[in-house]
């Protein structure tokens, strides 16, 4: 058993002779020579304002959790839906914003600016297509396009998914609005009942091709 | 103010050595094979740190694509080096602070075996693409297993230590290290219970991952911060009041902020509110600590220029106290809005689990390791030059990500702005991340190396402290 004056000769390396033992043991010593005092406790009062913000921090998280608890509901989304729920009867569904439809559906062919990406995709920005009448970008939107076309002098030949069943009708207004007001577009608004006839006016159309939409009536 | 005298009567002496003579062996298996999982999570993270900058550079190699050196590189840096470290550390604080030597040794040699053997059979498995896509938790079943077994071994050492305590007041650092032995293995089992879907898999997901620094890392670093720090000053710590607010605020308050990682997600509200509300109530315990501490230090800092102790724990025991208020700033929904997903919360971690926890990890092992391998450090100057590259790196790393974190969360939050654009802006800053890498990888090889002379007694042979005065 290792006492106080007899260390624990397991606990040094095997192969070392006397001398080296002792040396090592002498270091130890040295060691644990220079150590201050083991930790305590001091008996200082705590400064009053650690209580004070205390205090505070979990009064105004009371508040915090009577303004945010959303009535402990188990729907997700429960504080967010307060209005419509609140309100009585469904609250009129927003128009939607044309720049966010852009942001995400357009963009990643089109990109940011309208600027499209040479020989692929055709610009937007002061695209003939775009200024023309809106019966045309409605029917471009509600079934896609292919085959050549020539935009701002550049032929392209691609294909555009038609977004009909994806988009509703104020959708693809807004959209449209949006790209025509633009990217440098100066063309008026699409108005959400246009788009409705030209979609009842079309039942299973294919994609366009930009001769067939040459001659679309106006 | 004049420095107390040492403490070195013969019996006191004695005492320490037979305490620090139990504890030699395990103690030094726990440091070097955490040493050695520090270096392989080095090299994870700087390489993780390259690639976004250069992202085709080993993208044949599968083992080496940006999604398996990432939680090869937080597996092993969390589970590997900062548990090991951390584990030897507690294990020759609490011989001390029961004045009894180290119980169940055997067991302590099995559970470092095991341990390590968890870490490598874990890191190999998320390497080779067997790793789990729950994040903190990616290491398949098995590895959870032996590592949950190891460490109920070293929890059982540490608690029949504490059995056999010949002291009657527990000092504050106990309190932290006897609660976090006991809360991690039922944190670390119902983690990895196979029982959890969808979203409430989610929820568990960082209610373990919060939590595993609420009740095993961070009880960690607090029990050596607490005790160092008085430690090498040689006076008490400042009040025993604010050490009892300190830990039960902790105690009650830490263990409820998982889920504001999921503010936003489909998490019911009141869930993400009350974790919201329990990370602002966080301010609580770790102003109560931060006063304690300063109070303590104050009157005393030029210590700092004695001790490397104090100077790696104090300036861990300062980076605890900013890392937990911006933790508590980040967790409000106004925050979250701009940095959630962002570079922002890498920067955070990095303040917690490095600046704070490993550098707490390095100045107990520049106090312990003297002890219990019966060497002085052999290269006075290469710890100097290890603290500043890991605090020189460490801080470039914390204020890149934070400030392109920010930068890139209102960027990403105009809709109309193209991703690739924003990835653009965040590249110097991913740039100086790596530049910190570099640095801190630096700083370990030379502390590596350090630590690898003491365990062989190589290098002159020191009679004296490694700074100027004696008490280190
Ligand atoms: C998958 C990629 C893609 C998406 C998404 C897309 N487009 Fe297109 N768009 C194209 C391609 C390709 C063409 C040219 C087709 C061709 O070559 O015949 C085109 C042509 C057009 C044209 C006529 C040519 C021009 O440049 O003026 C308009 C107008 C247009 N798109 C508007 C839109 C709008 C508005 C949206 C979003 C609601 C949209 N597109 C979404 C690929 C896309």
């Amino acid at each position: 058993m290792p006492g106080p004056d007899k260390p624990d000769r397991r606990s040094l390396p095997p192969l070392l002779g006397e001398a080296e033992r002792q040396d090592i043991l002498q270091i130890h010593r040295a060691i644990l020579s220079r150590e201050r005092v083991e930790p305590q406790e001091g008996m200082e009062p705590a400064p009053w304002w650690v209580w004070v913000v205390s205090v505070l921090v979990i009064f105004s998280m009371g508040f915090y959790l009577g303004r945010y608890s959303g009535t402990f509901s188990t729907e997700a989304h429960e504080l967010y839906q307060k209005a419509a729920v609140g309100g009585g009867e469904a609250a009129a569904e927003p128009p939607p914003d044309g720049s966010l439809v852009y942001a995400g559906i357009c963009l990643p062919c089109h990109q940011a600016g309208g600027t499209g990406v040479e020989g692929k995709y055709p610009p937007l920005a002061g695209s003939e297509w775009v200024a023309k009448d809106s019966a045309i970008g409605i029917r471009i939107l509600l079934h896609g396009l292919q085959g050549p076309i020539q935009v701002k002098g550049k032929t392209f030949n691609n294909e555009m998914p038609g977004l009909g069943n994806q988009l509703s009708d104020a959708e693809i207004a807004a959209v449209l609005t949006y790209v025509r007001s633009n990217f440098g577009n100066k063309a008026p608004a699409v108005d959400t009942k246009q788009v409705a006839a030209i979609r009842q006016a079309t039942p299973g159309q294919g994609p366009w091709t930009a001769q067939a939409l040459s001659g679309v009536p106006k | 103010m004049k420095a107390p005298p040492l403490e070195q009567s013969p019996e006191l002496v004695s005492l320490r050595r037979v305490l620090d003579e139990s504890a030699a062996v395990p103690v030094l298996l726990f440091f070097a094979t955490g040493v050695l999982w520090l270096l392989a999570g080095t090299v994870f993270g700087l390489l993780t740190s390259l690639k976004f900058d250069m992202p085709d550079w080993l993208a044949a190699i599968p083992a080496l694509t940006f999604g398996r050196l990432r939680p090869a590189h937080l597996n092993a840096v969390n589970y590997g080096w900062a548990s090991l470290a951390g584990a030897g550390c507690l294990l020759w604080l609490t011989s001390r602070l029961c004045m009894t030597p180290v119980r169940l040794r055997g067991g302590l040699i099995a559970s470092v075996i095991l341990w390590n053997l968890g870490v490598l059979y874990g890191t190999g498995a998320v390497l080779l693409g067997y790793g789990g896509s729950v994040e903190w938790l990616e290491y398949p079943l098995p590895a959870a297993a032996m590592i949950g077994a190891a460490f109920l071994l070293f929890a059982a050492s540490i608690l029949q230590t504490f059995r056999m305590r010949s002291v009657q007041h527990l000092y504050v650092s106990l309190w932290y290290t006897v609660a976090c032995v006991v809360w991690f293995p039922f944190l670390y089992v119902a983690a990895n219970l196979p029982i959890y879907s969808g979203v409430v898999h989610g929820a568990v997901n960082w209610w373990y991952g919060h939590n595993a620094l609420a009740v095993w890392f961070t009880p960690i670093g607090l029990a050596l911060a607490y005790y160092f720090i008085p430690k090498v000053i040689g006076r008490p710590i400042y009040s025993y009041y604010l050490s009892l607010l300190g830990f039960w605020s902790f105690a009650l308050f830490y263990n409820w902020n998982g889920i504001h990682h999921l503010v936003g997600g489909p998490v019911p509200n009141w869930l993400q509110t009350i974790s919201i509300i329990a990370s602002v109530l966080m301010v609580i315990p770790v102003m109560a600590v931060a006063v304690n501490h300063h109070l303590t230090t104050v009157g005393h800092f030029r210590h700092l220029r004695s001790s490397p102790t104090l100077r790696f724990t104090v300036f861990g025991a300062m980076c605890y106290t900013a890392v937990s208020f911006q933790g508590s700033l980040e967790s409000l929904r106004g925050m979250q809005e701009v940095v959630h997903f962002t570079h922002y919360t890498v920067g955070h971690a990095h303040l917690g689990v490095y600046a704070f926890l490993t550098m707490i990890l390095f100045g107990a092992m520049y106090y312990i390791t003297p002890r219990v391998a019966r060497w002085n450090w052999p290269h006075p100057g290469l710890i100097k030059l290890h603290f500043w590259l890991t605090a020189g790196g460490i801080s470039i790393y914390v204020i890149a990500m934070c400030t392109g974190g920010i930068l890139q969360g209102y960027a990403m939050n105009e809709s109309v702005r193209p991703f690739a654009q924003v990835i653009d802006l965040t590249r110097p800053w991913l740039i100086a991340r790596s530049a910190s890498g570099i640095l801190i990888t630096g700083g370990h090889l030379v502390f590596a190396y350090l630590f690898a002379q003491m365990l062989i007694h190589a290098g002159p042979r020191r009679e004296t402290a490694p700074w100027e005065e004696a008490a280190a």
